[in-house]
């Protein structure tokens, strides 16, 4: 079946714009068509701004970042803080600090769909980023290079793009870029080298804010940022003129993230048959669009764990690349893993977690087994399954009498290879 | 027929395996939720003691400055900005803080000055005697600079005044969680030679 109906493509634009949607959400949008939907996602400021729920210093960053995911009214903008965690990482582990973390997560909120000059310097500027790169102990004449270096071969122009030389004259630009111990952002100018460098073949007495700005508006930085929001939002290996349209896109919009994201979302690309269900949910999308889709009231403290053990701790990624995403989800291991806990939410429903409504209330009054299949089918996976899928779920849902086994019927789809996919 | 029947058997252990991993993977989440500021006070406090009674001679470890001073906050001012706390052995401290100073209740559970009470379990890091925070005179002395940064520090301590540089918090009323005998999760402010930035 695939993008072959409206309600189908807006339910894919919601899992991929955001983590999948709620029953409710996925009816008002789909009356918006799917370009009002685009419009809404990507103009998320127009949709109201969901109080915390929860209080960080009590349940810690973890639950509190995934109870904002749950319940916000702009998906996108949390979708794409998860991006910039992931392109602009930094760790708990090392920078062991959870404010400076947290307030690192309220600058890629603030700057979400913003202009990528002004994240790059904002980011250079983020103490929990001064700790992680170590540019604290960046100096005149005893450079530390770690910065210079993933700004340029992580964050703007990619590995091969640069020089030896670059990361020498980069890491001189940024010397004197440090933090007090509480995180704030100070300019010490003793430790500053003002002298000329030469950084991509151009000359002058740079700062980081100006190598900031050379680095965003590069037309290298541009197919960078095209590639890597495409595979995010769309699919794997985009042809090399899709990524030079919308790298077009980002140098005539002088680095625009907004503009980049709208125009993927708007690509035929994006609703094409190579697109649908072609990205592996990450932890957070899997566990986030369970939890979203079967109306949870509160995020489970257990999910932290179960987000560590399925490979994506938030707050903690896996080094300074972040997490390879995709086919990497999945392995033997967490495979189970993945089961296991979208079992333990569909053991949840019905309790306070889930918002306390029965379970025979998500089935919408379905008595017969086929019915019930098909509701729970379409609430979790557009209402698409092999025969053979479908016909094993009606022969349980056959013996399923009481909310126990009902919940199983949840499980079972959620086990689904379909489900898996984004 | 036969194929759809071995579907169904299929599911039927799927559900069945599910059902049990799930229940392991329950457990393992209850287990180890919300221990770490636990764990964190308890590492540091054990630490502690155990330097305090190592005993001297060849084999002991070498003595560090590395004790931390742990307890329970008996007052709170604001202005100043100070808390005092009471160690095991009845001690009272008092401890200034300042705008740098860190607060948190656990690796990922950021905390702040204003929230801290009466009864909070605390371990103070940095609190050395009262001198010029070098990071505010720093600070301060970028200003003269191209006008990017922060602020200068407002305050600093009086001479002879201890000040909290960061201070572990578990708030009152908090239980201690995690197996007995066995360390929680690493804390935040352990030395743990973690890894960094960089690709591994």
């Amino acid at each position: 079946m695939a993008l072959d109906n409206e309600r189908a493509r807006v339910a894919h634009l919601l899992r991929r714009a955001g983590f999948g949607p709620s029953e409710q959400e996925l009816n008002e949008y789909t009356q918006l068509g799917f370009d009002g939907a685009v419009s809404r996602l990507v103009n998320y400021e127009t949709q109201p701004l969901v109080p915390d729920r929860v209080a960080p210093e009590e349940v810690g960053l973890q639950v509190w970042w995934l109870d904002k995911m749950v319940h916000t009214a702009r998906p996108l903008q949390e979708k794409m803080t998860l991006f910039w965690h992931g392109h602009l990482t930094s760790a708990l582990r090392k920078v062991k600090d959870p404010n400076l973390l947290q307030a690192q997560n309220e600058l890629f909120r603030a700057n979400a769909l913003g202009n990528y000059g002004e994240i790059l310097r904002a980011i250079s500027r983020d103490g929990a980023m001064i700790r992680w790169l170590d540019l604290q102990t960046n100096r005149k004449g005893a450079p530390n290079e770690n910065y210079a270096r993933e700004l340029m071969e992580l964050f703007t122009l990619g590995v091969g793009n640069y020089t030896e030389d670059d990361v020498d004259e980069v890491a001189r630009a940024f010397t004197g870029w440090s933090a007090t111990p509480d995180g704030q952002f100070v300019f010490r100018r003793m430790q500053h080298d003002f002298d000329q460098k030469t950084i991509l073949g151009q000359t002058g007495p740079f700062d980081g804010d100006d190598v900031s700005d050379m680095l965003a508006a590069s037309p290298t930085t541009a197919r960078y940022m095209a590639r890597k929001l495409f595979r995010y939002f769309a699919y794997p290996d985009p042809e090399p003129e899709v990524v030079g349209r919308l790298a077009d896109v980002y140098l005539a919009s002088s680095g625009s993230i907004k503009s980049v994201v709208e125009a993927i979302l708007r690509s035929p690309e994006f609703s094409s048959d190579r697109a649908y269900r072609a990205l592996i949910k990450s932890p957070t999308e899997l566990i986030v669009g369970a939890l979203r889709t079967l109306g949870a009231d509160a995020v489970p403290p257990q999910a932290v764990q179960a987000m560590r053990l399925l490979g994506q701790e938030l707050f903690n990624p896996p080094n300074v690349a972040g997490w390879f995403g995709n086919r990497s989800w999945i392995n033997a291991a967490t495979l189970l893993g993945r089961f296991n806990v979208l079992g333990a939410v569909a053991q949840q429903l019905g309790g306070p977690v889930m918002g306390g409504q029965p379970v025979t209330a998500l089935l919408d009054g379905s008595t017969t087994s086929a019915a019930r299949v098909q509701r729970v089918l379409d609430l979790l996976v557009d209402g698409e399954a092999s025969q053979e899928e479908r016909d094993a779920l009606v022969a349980y849902a056959d013996q399923a009498k009481g909310p126990q086994q009902l919940r199983g019927l949840f499980r079972l789809t959620m086990a689904l290879p379909a489900y898996q996919l984004n | 027929m036969r194929l759809l029947r071995s579907r169904s058997l299929a599911f039927a252990w799927l559900a069945a395996g599910a059902l049990a991993g799930g229940l392991l993977v329950g457990s393992a989440w209850y287990a180890t939720s919300h221990n770490l500021t636990a764990g964190l006070l308890t590492n540091l406090a054990g630490q502690a003691s155990a330097q305090e009674v190592a005993p001297p001679g060849p084999a002991a470890p070498a003595p560090t400055t590395s004790r931390r001073p742990t307890g329970e906050v008996t007052e709170i001012t604001a202005d100043p900005a100070a808390f005092t706390l009471r160690a095991e052995d009845g001690t009272l401290t008092t401890y200034r803080v300042l705008d740098t100073t860190v607060f948190m209740a656990g690796h990922d559970r950021p905390y702040r000055f204003e929230l801290l009470k009466q009864g909070d379990q605390v371990v103070v890091r940095g609190g050395g005697a009262g001198k010029v925070d070098p990071a505010a005179a720093a600070s301060a002395s970028a200003q003269a600079g191209k006008g990017k940064g922060k602020q200068a520090q407002p305050t600093s301590a009086q001479d002879g005044e201890l000040i909290a540089r960061q201070v572990m918090v578990r708030p009152a009323g908090e239980k201690v969680k995690g197996k007995k005998g066995q360390a929680a999760s690493a804390p935040a402010n352990a030395d743990d030679g973690g890894s960094d930035g960089t690709r591994q």
